[in-house]
C-alpha cells in the first residue's frame, strides 16, 4: 500500500495536471518574478517514508532548482549529454541524411544541431517581453533595441560583419557567465549569503570555460569560417588578426595552466573557509562545475569531434530551455491548454516557438555579409540581432542578487 | 550603476594590443633561464602546430650549393628537396617534416613569354621591396594577402634568367615562428642566387 501511494505521489508530482502539477517536481523552491512561491518543504508528504529510485529522483529536495531528474538533465549534467551528443553524432555517417529546406541542401544532424542552437536563443522573449515584472524593469530597452539594432544590421554591411565577429566572443562570455548564475543559483537554495564566494566563482567559470576557448583548438575554425565577415570589414585592417591570435595561443594556454592551476587550489581553500563559517556547499553546483569543467576543457582545448563551438552551445541551450521553461511556465504552460503536467506543457510550447523560429534561422539565414536585401540577407540579420540581443538581455533578465530569480 | 574603471582598463589595453601587435619572442633562438622558463610554451606551440598540421623544421639546416636550374645556382638548407613540380620548368621546393608552405621555383629565361606575363601580373595590390643587388641579379620581394593567405613571390633577375620563387602561407599560419625562419630560408636562397660558373660542368 506504502508503495502504491508512493507511485501514486510520484505520478501527481511529474504527471498531475493543475493544481496538483504544481506539487511536488514542479513546485516552486526558490522565488521567481511572477511565478507563485511554495517551498518544497511545504509540499504534501505522500507515502510512508521518503520516496526511493526513481521517486527520489522526481521529488523535490532542497538545494534543486525543480528535482534531480530534471535538474540533472537540463542543468548539472547538460554538459556531458553535450559531449555524449557530440559522440553520437561523429558515428552518425555523414553526407547521407541530407535535408533541403528553403532551397538550402543541409546534413540533418546539423540542421537540428543548428535548429537547437538558434532555439534557445528566441527564448529569451518569453523572459524579457512577455514576463510583466521583468518588462517592467527596463521597458525602453527591450521595445527600441530591438528595431534600432535590425535597422543598423540591415543598412551597414560593415557593423552586419562586426555584429558576427562580436557575436562570436560575446556567446563565448555569455555561456560562461550563464554556467556563474546557475552556480550561484544553487547557492541561494541552499540558503548561502549571495556575496559569499561570487567572485571566486565567476572567476572560475571564467578560467574553465572562457579560458579553454581562447586558448584552444576550438577558436580557430570558427573564425576562420567568418571569412566573409572580415572580408567586409577590410581584409587589410584584419589580415594578421587569426595570425596574431595564433602565435599568442600556446602564450595564453601555458599562462591559464599555470595560473588556473593554483587558482583552482584557492577557490578550494576559500570554499573550505567559508564551509568552516556556515557555508553549505551546494551538490547541484559541485556537479555542474565538474561537468562544465570536463566538457569544455576537453572540447574547447583538444575540438576532438571538430565541432567545439556546437557541443559547448548544445548543453548552453539546453540549460537554457531547462531554465525558461521552468520559470515562465505560469505563462507559457496555459498556452498548451489546462490538461497535463504543468512543466511539460511549458516544455511543449517554448520548443515549439524555439524551433519554429530556429528551424527558420537554421535554414533560411545564410550568412551572406552583401546583400542585406535578399530575403536570406534580412534573415540573416535577423538572426544576428536576435543572437546580440539575447547575450545583452540575458545579462540582466536573469539577476540572482536582484532576486528576479 | 557600475565603476567605469575596469572597462576603461580592458579597453584601453586591448587597443594597445591592437595597436601596436607585439609579437612573442622566437624561444628556439633564447638560452639559459629564459629557454629553460619558455620550454613550456615552446612543446604547447609544437602540440598546437602538429594538431594544426604544422609539423616541425627539418633538421639539417647547413646550407649547401643546389642547381644549376636552367644556369642559375643558389644554397638552400640540406634537408630541404627540389623536385619536380608536375610543369615543364616548375619545381617544388620543400621542407620534407613541415607539412605545408611548399613553395614553387622557376628560372625564366630572358624571352620566355611566360616572364612577361607574369611580371605583368606582379603590380597594382602586391606590396613591393627591393632586397638589393649582387652577383648580377636584382632582387625584388613582393606581397599580397588574400583569403587563401600570404602570396609571397621573390624575384631574382639576373642578366640572362630570372629565378622566380612563390610561397603561399595560409593566413593563420602566417606569423609562426616556423614559418618565420621557412621564408627566411627561401629569402636566403634567393639572395644567393647567382649565374652557374663558367665550366663548372
Amino acid at each position: 500500500v506504502a508503495r502504491s501511494a508512493r507511485v501514486s505521489g510520484v505520478a501527481a508530482r511529474f504527471g498531475g495536471s493543475g493544481v496538483t502539477g504544481l506539487i511536488g517536481c514542479a513546485g516552486s523552491t526558490m522565488a521567481t518574478v511572477g511565478a507563485p512561491t511554495q517551498s518544497v518543504l511545504s509540499a504534501p508528504t505522500l507515502g510512508s517514508g521518503p520516496p526511493h529510485g526513481l521517486g527520489a529522483l522526481l521529488a523535490p529536495r532542497r538545494g534543486y532548482l525543480v528535482c534531480p531528474l530534471y535538474d540533472g538533465i537540463f542543468f548539472c549534467c547538460s554538459p556531458l549529454l553535450g559531449v555524449a551528443a557530440a559522440l553520437a553524432a561523429s558515428r552518425w555517417p555523414t553526407g547521407q541524411n541530407e535535408v533541403e529546406l528553403f532551397g538550402r541542401s543541409r546534413a540533418l544532424e546539423s540542421l537540428l544541431l543548428a535548429s537547437f542552437v538558434h532555439a534557445h536563443l528566441v527564448l529569451v522573449f518569453l523572459r524579457s517581453h512577455l514576463n510583466r515584472d521583468v518588462f517592467r524593469t527596463h521597458p525602453m530597452r527591450f521595445l527600441l533595441a530591438p528595431p534600432l539594432l535590425f535597422s543598423c544590421l540591415l543598412l551597414s554591411a560593415r557593423l552586419r560583419a562586426a555584429a558576427v565577429l562580436l557575436a562570436v566572443f560575446w556567446d563565448i562570455y555569455h555561456s560562461a557567465q550563464q554556467s556563474f548564475g546557475l552556480g550561484r543559483i544553487y547557492d541561494r537554495l541552499q540558503g548561502n549569503d549571495l556575496q559569499a564566494g561570487r567572485s571566486l566563482d565567476r572567476w572560475l567559470n571564467h578560467l574553465v570555460y572562457t579560458g579553454p576557448a581562447l586558448a584552444g583548438l576550438g577558436l580557430l575554425p570558427q573564425l576562420v569560417a567568418q571569412g566573409a565577415s572580415f572580408d567586409a570589414l577590410g581584409r587589410a585592417l584584419f589580415a594578421d588578426s587569426l595570425a596574431y591570435g595564433r602565435v599568442w595561443r600556446p602564450w595564453l594556454a601555458a599562462a591559464l595552466i599555470g595560473g588556473g592551476v593554483p587558482f583552482v587550489a584557492f577557490y578550494l581553500w576559500s570554499y573550505w573557509r567559508l564551509a568552516r563559517t556556515g557555508y553549505r556547499v551546494s551538490t547541484p553546483k559541485v556537479v555542474l562545475l565538474a561537468s562544465t569543467a570536463l566538457c569544455s576543457i576537453w572540447t574547447w582545448s583538444l575540438d576532438p569531434f571538430g565541432r567545439a563551438f556546437l557541443v559547448n552551445n548544445f548543453f548552453h541551450a539546453l540549460q537554457y530551455f531547462g531554465l525558461v521553461a521552468w520559470t515562465e511556465r505560469t505563462r507559457t504552460a496555459p498556452l498548451a491548454g489546462r490538461r497535463g503536467p504543468e512543466l511539460a506543457r511549458s516544455l511543449g510550447v517554448i520548443c515549439a516557438f524555439g524551433f519554429g523560429y530556429g528551424v527558420l534561422a537554421a535554414t533560411a539565414g545564410a550568412p551572406i555579409i552583401a546583400a542585406p536585401w535578399s530575403v536570406a540577407g534580412v534573415a540573416f540579420s535577423v538572426t544576428v540581432c536576435v543572437s546580440l540581443l539575447h547575450f545583452w538581455y540575458d545579462g540582466f533578465v536573469w539577476s540572482v542578487r536582484r532576486g528576479q530569480v | 550603476v557600475r565603476k567605469p574603471y575596469p572597462l576603461l582598463v580592458w579597453g584601453t589595453a586591448l587597443f594597445g594590443i591592437v595597436y601596436t601587435q607585439p609579437l612573442p619572442p622566437d624561444l628556439r633562438e633564447q638560452g639559459g633561464a629564459v629557454a629553460a622558463l619558455g620550454a613550456p610554451v615552446l612543446a604547447l606551440e609544437d602540440w598546437f602546430d602538429a594538431a594544426e598540421g604544422l609539423g616541425m623544421a627539418c633538421a639539417d639546416r647547413t646550407r649547401v650549393a643546389r642547381g644549376p636550374v636552367a644556369g642559375v645556382v643558389f644554397s638552400l638548407p640540406r634537408c630541404f628537396l627540389l623536385e619536380p613540380g608536375g610543369e615543364a620548368g616548375l619545381l617544388r621546393l620543400r621542407d620534407p617534416d613541415l607539412g605545408v608552405a611548399d613553395a614553387s621555383l622557376q628560372v625564366l629565361a630572358q624571352g620566355d613569354p611566360r616572364r612577361a606575363s607574369l611580371e605583368a601580373g606582379l603590380g597594382g595590390t602586391w606590396g613591393t621591396t627591393e632586397l638589393g643587388s649582387a652577383n648580377g641579379f636584382s632582387r625584388l620581394r613582393l606581397e599580397r594577402t588574400s583569403a587563401e593567405g600570404v602570396l609571397t613571390v621573390w624575384l631574382a633577375r639576373g642578366p640572362r634568367a630570372a629565378l622566380v620563387l612563390g610561397l603561399l602561407v595560409p593566413g593563420p599560419f602566417a606569423l609562426s615562428p616556423k614559418l618565420r625562419l621557412h621564408r627566411a630560408e627561401l629569402q636566403a636562397a634567393v639572395m644567393s642566387a647567382q649565374a652557374e660558373p663558367a665550366g663548372a660542368r
